[in-house]
């Protein structure tokens, strides 16, 4: 397994190399530079300005040695300046993955720990009373968007009865306190969470179900062995591959994918900061996200095919 | 009883029909699509700045049913011309999505070996990124607007599409008749059109049907963090951009109001009719309730 791991972490290596060429020749390629976003272009800029304001940020090197150059910088942590504020890339970034990860993380853990045991509960109760409560509820969290729950949520619980704060992550000039912090969290966290929840418990079910009437678990029942061990330990142990592989593909959300709800609630978040990015036509702040987002992609992969060796023993790694 | 021989299209229209939140669904998407053409664009882009026809609440001014904006301008009128941009876009990037995804994954599938292990591999990179991340690197690259966000959309979304059709025609790929024609001597591009396309056309039919609900809902998205469609081009996304004034969010519900309407609605009643599809060409469900 450790052999598997480290060759994984090194073929990793070119691969994410890859992916930051790429999006440096993607992002680089974009129409307008840097000199629109630090002076507006309807105004006019003095030719000699524009090429001082170009040498300085080094747009006139050609496309592999501004890769090179920018590579070279961020290896050692460099990942250099926002255009708006002048503040470093690279804290600004961890910043914002933080707010990212508390708030999508949350609501992940929220999704995956109320969802996949609703999930289990509806497969072995098909066809009940709570089984067609429960794929309801899915239909209705899977097909309403969390932009218009979180506009709604913010309105009614927010705005009318005052029971949450409206925007952002703390209340603004005061010092960090836990419990301030976790009452800007729950609304929205519980309004992604709601999305997380329906689509862990619409997997799950759908799993237990494929596995629920094959013969071993029938055999395992006239063995007499109890219900709670038959589902725990037969039933549930095999339907945990695909109910892994959902988390894995979910784990990179947490690089500000909650984009828009993070908008409607002001959660200073990376997705967010991505949108300002966009804005303010940052380069290198875009590049920085879109590394950290590559990065977690390759590390989300990685995790899954560990955890498929751990949940199924007929899975090997050599 | 007489044997069931109708055929495995008027089957799957049949148990389309029986799905009563299904027809549901498609009554509501027939409403708001009619009521999104007739809306009056010169309505919808009038401005009226005079005293007493700004931020009008409804039921204060006759011509103005639904109330004005801050602009003055007509808020049904903005709410129906904006459904009509954000449908098209739905729409458009859609049958993007659909034509690259059918391409890709008839290519994968058919052709199969390496040409199979490139795309596919390329397609699971695509799709363990999540998508509205990729929309906004891909935003950054060509900028706002709606032609870029129907391309930009199409562009990023068609991966799943890709995935589902590669394996539909690998298990038809085995099947007797496609053999038969090959033995025939049938050629490639005449067995894809003849043979292959008219035997998927139903889970692509279900892809894009809950595309349409997925884009509408990106739209909105892109479009209220300003990197979609651009005022005063309305459309449901940017309309509630408004809401970013705490005070419309607060006071002046009548404006943000019909178009979240509008989309909680066409929303569901698209992953409805999406539901009824999916179960209606169910292969598995050989009765015919």
């Amino acid at each position: 397994m450790l052999t598997f791991i480290i060759r994984r972490l090194l073929i990793s290596i070119p691969v994410f190399l890859g992916i930051t060429m790429l999006i440096f020749l993607f992002i680089a390629l974009a129409p307008g530079s840097i000199v629109d976003a630090l002076v507006r272009p309807e105004l006019g800029i003095d030719p000699a300005a524009k090429e001082a304001i170009i040498k300085r940020y080094g747009l006139d090197q050609p496309l592999h040695i501004r890769y090179v150059l920018w590579l070279a910088n961020a290896l050692q942590g460099e990942l250099g300046y926002r255009v708006a504020s002048g503040a470093a890339v690279g804290s600004e970034v961890i910043r914002g993955l933080g707010a990212s990860l508390a708030l999508t993380g949350s609501a992940m853990v929220i999704g995956i720990f109320v969802g996949v045991p609703l999930g289990v509960l509806s497969a072995v109760r098909q066809y009940s009373k709570v089984d067609f409560v429960l794929t309801a509820t899915t239909f209705l969290g899977i097909s309403l968007p969390s932009f218009m729950l979180g506009l709604g949520g913010l309105w009614l619980l927010g705005l009318q009865l005052d029971l949450v704060p409206i925007a952002g992550m703390v209340t603004v000039g005061q010092e960090f306190e836990l419990l301030d912090f976790l009452h800007h969290l729950i609304l929205p966290a519980l309004i992604l969470g709601f999305g997380y929840m329906a689509i862990f418990l619409r997997y799950t079910r759908a799993a237990m179900l494929e596995v629920i009437h094959l013969d071993y678990i029938t055999t395992a029942r006239s063995k007499g062995l109890r219900g709670s061990v038959v589902l725990s330990r037969h039933a549930f142990r095999n339907a945990l591959i695909p109910i892994i592989t959902l988390i894995g593909l979910s784990i990179p959300e947490v690089v500000g994918a909650a984009v828009v709800t993070e908008a409607v609630f002001s959660w200073p978040g990376l997705g967010l900061m991505m949108v300002e990015g966009i804005q303010d036509r940052d380069f290198l702040l875009i590049m920085g996200i879109t590394m950290v987002l590559a990065l977690t992609v390759l590390l989300a992969n990685l995790l899954t095919d560990v955890a498929y060796g751990y949940a199924d023993p007929r899975i090997r790694y050599s | 009883m007489a044997p069931d021989i109708a055929s495995p299209g008027k089957r799957a229209l049949r148990r389309f029909l029986r799905h009563r939140l299904a027809i549901v669904g498609l009554i509501t998407i027939a409403v708001i699509t009619l009521l999104a053409i007739v809306g009056s664009e010169e309505a919808a882009l009038a401005l009226n700045l005079k005293f007493g026809f700004t931020n009008v609440p409804p039921g204060k001014l006759p011509e103005y049913p639904l109330g004005t904006d801050a602009l003055g301008r007509d808020v049904l009128a903005r709410a129906l011309v904006g459904g009509r941009i954000s449908i098209t876009v739905a729409v458009i990037s859609v049958a993007i999505a659909t034509g690259i995804g059918t391409l890709v994954g008839v290519t994968a599938g058919y052709v199969g070996g390496w040409v199979d292990m490139v795309l596919m591999r390329f397609v699971d990179i695509v799709l363990s990124f999540p998508i509205i991340l990729l929309l906004l690197v891909v935003a950054f690259m060509i900028g706002p607007g709606l032609i870029q966000m129907m391309l930009m959309i199409g562009l990023v979304t068609w991966a799943g599409g890709a995935r589902i059709i590669r394996g539909q025609v690998i298990a038809l790929r085995e099947t007797a008749f496609i053999e038969a024609a090959r033995v025939i001597g049938v050629s490639g591009p005449r067995m894809v059109r003849t043979h292959i396309l008219p035997n998927i056309i139903a889970p692509l039919i279900v892809f894009a049907t809950f595309g349409v609900a997925g884009v509408i809902v990106f739209e909105a998205s892109l479009s209220y963090l300003g990197l979609g469609v651009q005022p005063p081009t309305p459309s449901w996304g940017n309309l509630l951009q408004a809401t970013r004034v705490v005070t419309v969010l607060e006071r002046y519900t009548w404006m943000w109001v019909p178009p979240a309407t509008l989309i909680v609605l066409m929303v569901l009643a698209v992953n409805f009719v999406g539901d009824g599809l999916r179960d209606a060409f169910d292969q598995r469900s050989t009765s015919d309730r």
